[in-house]
């Protein structure tokens, strides 16, 4: 493996580019993605933070069966948001993540403004049907979840009893509560995003969602210490705040959101081109001081205490963390090797993890390498959104050739691809008609192809260079499309991304051995999550927020340093 | 109740996608239907009207091959007109002593958002002898005369043609960024056209969502 020095045959300063699309943009390495300081739920921590938001509880109605309304207010200097929830008494063999569930244990809104009683009359008749609801303008998000029975059980058993739950299981769960689906941006009469895309605290991507999961962590502990009053008011007692910071907020993802990374290929490419580039602007520091170095250190430790914690069933991601471990122990053995004389110290490092590290470790490192650099890359978190409302227009004097070159360029990674074997088209993309929602089907298996979504581009690229290679008549693309109308979508896919490095996943989202969990993973990671665990090819569980403060704790810490568990003396 | 736009677009390309358009279609059908709403005009009920129609005569269309029949009695759609038309295949008109005849459209009002953004200043989309529309620029609608018949006319020769001058009295407002209720007839024909596009469910299918045969309480 040889010293870090080895890795410094640059000849400073070195000149850092943005990573290639064809590393980064592969399933298997975006399957690999971490949460970092740019994921959505840390930037919206720190705006609230900055901008000194204040948090209350207006309203508590919950009964002595856990069921009622309450409502928690996030007040900032220009608006106020309400979380408004009711929560219900669901008998057990009722609780299902799954989507064709029609009944949870809570259900949430994030009301625009505050609340009073005429609209919570409203919501109470749409919010808890979810999809078979309305809500209204004045409502941002539509949100539900689930209790962990296991450990709500547990917990408000050991509060009940004077005593605090059990410090390996909550590790173990991490969570009393995982919301099975956050839908925002106008879905089911929502405000659509124009209505409060512009508002300073809501820059970026899913800002409102990650204030409602956020505050659904803030009820799941009030909820379990309410209900551990009600079993005995005498002995009960408050989770001990270092306890409830280990909880977070589960949440348990579907197919629903796949697609999603290739329905968006313009916001895909904003946010991870702002997390390229600020790997590269961490590379190219020339000098990091002892006291950044030692940070990075103990971080590494932390980041060893948060992998022992992630225990996974699926063995594919069992292997994946096992690496990550060894991974992690290795690198702060190297980590030890920098010192304030170390010339690009960052760059040497990354190199080495290139070099020496698994691909979940070399994502890990570079989410850690940017950690203590905030006042550089901190600002690119503004840039990690786009505006997809309108349709980018088709450039129909483009000529066929140059659309075909074009093609070759962007899609060469298809190009090796034989799509005229069985296991390159495997699985078809279709909507369900039963709930409406993603699924994957087989498509020599299934009679589906009538039904099949856009979902392949790579595959749909292909067979528009055929056909230009057959249009020797058509000059230009409008006449193209005269011809061969049914290109109409991968000719603009095509050119809206001829720009953009990042927007097309370089991989066969068709194929047999193809991992929805990969497109699941890589769009959490830049929500924030962690703690991954695929339960099967298409589903997985992970953790927001765990170990972040609670609202009445974000004056007094800095979120941004508490992503990984402490180190205990 | 009341619909985002958002959603109704994501609802409008399924729906056209389900009358039998090309997803390439079918997306810029539903950029049109929100582009119209936006600006305070009925494009939704003008999809609506057109779906059902198109769905048992689009067999029948005549087919653009980059030569205009004006003569025709079976009139174009509209989306492939406005797509011919901001592709850059049928060319607009840039003298102030020409026009550009469009020939008979179905649901012209569906065109304007095409001939709109494609428009040089000055010039207006004519439904019939109805002047509908000054583009003034890119994106930019600048007013419209609300003859209702005029903009969900069924059908009727369209021409693209410089105007003298704007009409008077129809500044627009802001934006209406919502469907009110009394669109909620339009919404269930949208649906309807939309579950064209679902899979029925069968065993399989159910076997294979996500989650299906695992345990999912912890």
């Amino acid at each position: 493996m040889g010293t870090l020095q080895n890795y410094n045959q640059d000849t400073p300063p070195p000149k850092v580019n943005l990573r290639p699309s064809k590393l980064v943009m592969r399933l298997n390495r975006m399957g690999a993605f971490h949460q970092s300081r740019l994921s959505f739920l840390r930037v919206l921590l720190r705006k609230l933070k900055t901008e000194n938001w204040s948090f209350d509880q207006p309203i508590w109605r919950i009964n002595n069966k856990g069921v009622g309304v309450a409502t928690y207010c996030a007040r900032g200097p220009d608006c106020t948001y309400t979380l408004i929830v009711f929560s219900h008494d669901l008998k057990d063999d009722l609780r299902s993540d799954r989507v064709i569930a029609k009944a949870w244990d809570a259900t949430f809104t994030l009301f625009d403004g505050e609340v009073d009683e005429e609209q919570i009359i409203r919501l109470r008749s749409s919010v808890p049907l979810q999809e078979a609801g309305r809500i209204s303008e004045t409502e941002l998000v539509l949100s539900r979840a689930n209790k962990s029975l296991r450990l709500f059980s547990h917990v408000r058993k050991c509060l009940a009893s004077g005593a605090q739950p059990n410090r390996s299981m909550i590790d173990q769960v991490g969570y009393l509560m995982r919301t099975t689906a956050v839908y925002g941006a106008g879905k089911f009469g929502a405000a659509d995003l124009d209505c409060w895309g512009g508002r300073s605290e809501f820059l970026g991507s899913f800002q409102p969602e990650m204030l409602t999961v956020w505050l659904i962590r803030t009820f799941s502990v009030d909820l379990v210490e309410h209900m551990a009053r009600i079993d005995s008011p005498k002995t009960c007692v408050k989770l001990d705040p270092e306890i409830r910071r280990k909880l977070g907020v589960g949440n348990a993802t579907g197919l629903g959101m796949a697609p999603f990374l290739i329905n968006h290929p313009t916001l895909i490419h904003s946010w991870v081109h702002a997390r390229e580039t600020a790997l590269a602007r961490v590379r190219s520091v020339d000098l990091a001081n002892a006291t950044t170095l030692l940070n990075f250190k103990n971080l590494v430790r932390r980041a060893k205490l948060s992998a022992k914690n992630w225990t996974v069933t699926d063995p594919h991601q069992i292997k994946k963390v096992e690496c990550l471990r060894g991974d992690l122990d290795v690198l702060l053995e190297k980590s030890l090797e920098l010192s304030g004389s170390t010339l690009y110290p960052w760059n040497i490092l990354y190199k080495w993890g290139m070099a020496q590290m698994s691909i979940e470790g070399q994502e890990a490192l570079i989410s850690l390498m940017m950690e203590p650099y905030g006042a550089l890359i901190d600002d690119l978190s503004s840039t990690m959104s786009a505006d997809e409302t309108t349709l980018n227009r088709i450039d129909g004097h483009q000529t066929t050739s140059a659309l075909k070159e074009l093609v070759r360029k962007t899609y060469d990674w298809a190009n090796s691809i034989d799509f005229d074997t069985a296991a390159a088209r495997a699985r078809i993309w279709y909507i369900s008609e039963e709930k409406l929602e993603p699924r994957l089907g087989e498509r020599f298996e299934e009679e589906l192809e009538h039904f099949e979504q856009p979902l392949s581009p790579g595959y749909d690229a292909m067979k528009l260079i055929h056909d230009l290679s057959q249009s020797h008549k058509c000059v230009n693309v409008a006449e193209f499309l005269l011809s061969f109308p049914e290109h109409r979508h991968i000719v603009r896919r095509v050119q809206t991304i001829a720009t953009k490095e990042y927007a097309e996943i370089q991989d066969n989202t068709i194929a047999a051995e193809m991992m929805p969990t990969d497109l699941l993973r890589c769009k959490l990671s830049f929500f924030g999550a962690t703690k991954f665990d695929p339960r099967s090819d298409r589903w997985l569980r992970i953790n927001l927020f765990q170990h972040m403060p609670f609202p009445n704790e974000l004056s007094k810490f800095d979120p941004d340093d508490m992503v990984f568990p402490q180190l205990i003396d | 109740m009341s619909w985002s736009l958002g959603e109704t677009g994501a609802l409008a390309l399924k729906a056209a996608r389900g009358a039998g358009m090309t997803w390439g279609l079918a997306e810029e059908a539903s950029e049109a239907v929100v582009w119209l709403q936006a600006r305070g005009l009925p494009g939704v009920s003008a999809l609506c009207r057109y779906l059902s129609w198109y769905q048992l005569q689009n067999s029948l269309f005549p087919k653009w091959t980059g030569i205009l029949y004006e003569d025709n009695t079976i009139p174009y759609c509209p989306f492939i007109i406005g797509t011919a038309i901001s592709d850059g295949a049928i060319k607009i008109p840039t003298s102030v002593n020409t026009e550009g005849s469009l020939g008979l459209i179905r649901q012209p009002l569906l065109l304007l958002p095409f001939v709109s953004t494609s428009a040089p200043e000055g010039y207006g989309l004519y439904v019939g002898n109805f002047f509908i529309s000054v583009a003034l620029g890119k994106e930019k609608l600048l007013s419209y005369l609300d003859f209702s018949n005029a903009l969900l006319l069924d059908e009727a020769e369209c021409f693209i043609r410089p105007v003298s001058k704007a009409p008077p009295n129809f500044e627009l407002k802001g934006p209406p960024l919502r469907l009110p209720d009394c669109y909620g007839g339009c919404i269930n024909v949208f649906n309807t056209f939309a579950g064209k596009t679902y899979a029925p469910s069968t065993e399989q299918s159910r076997s294979t969502g996500a989650g299906a045969n695992s345990i999912d309480d912890d």
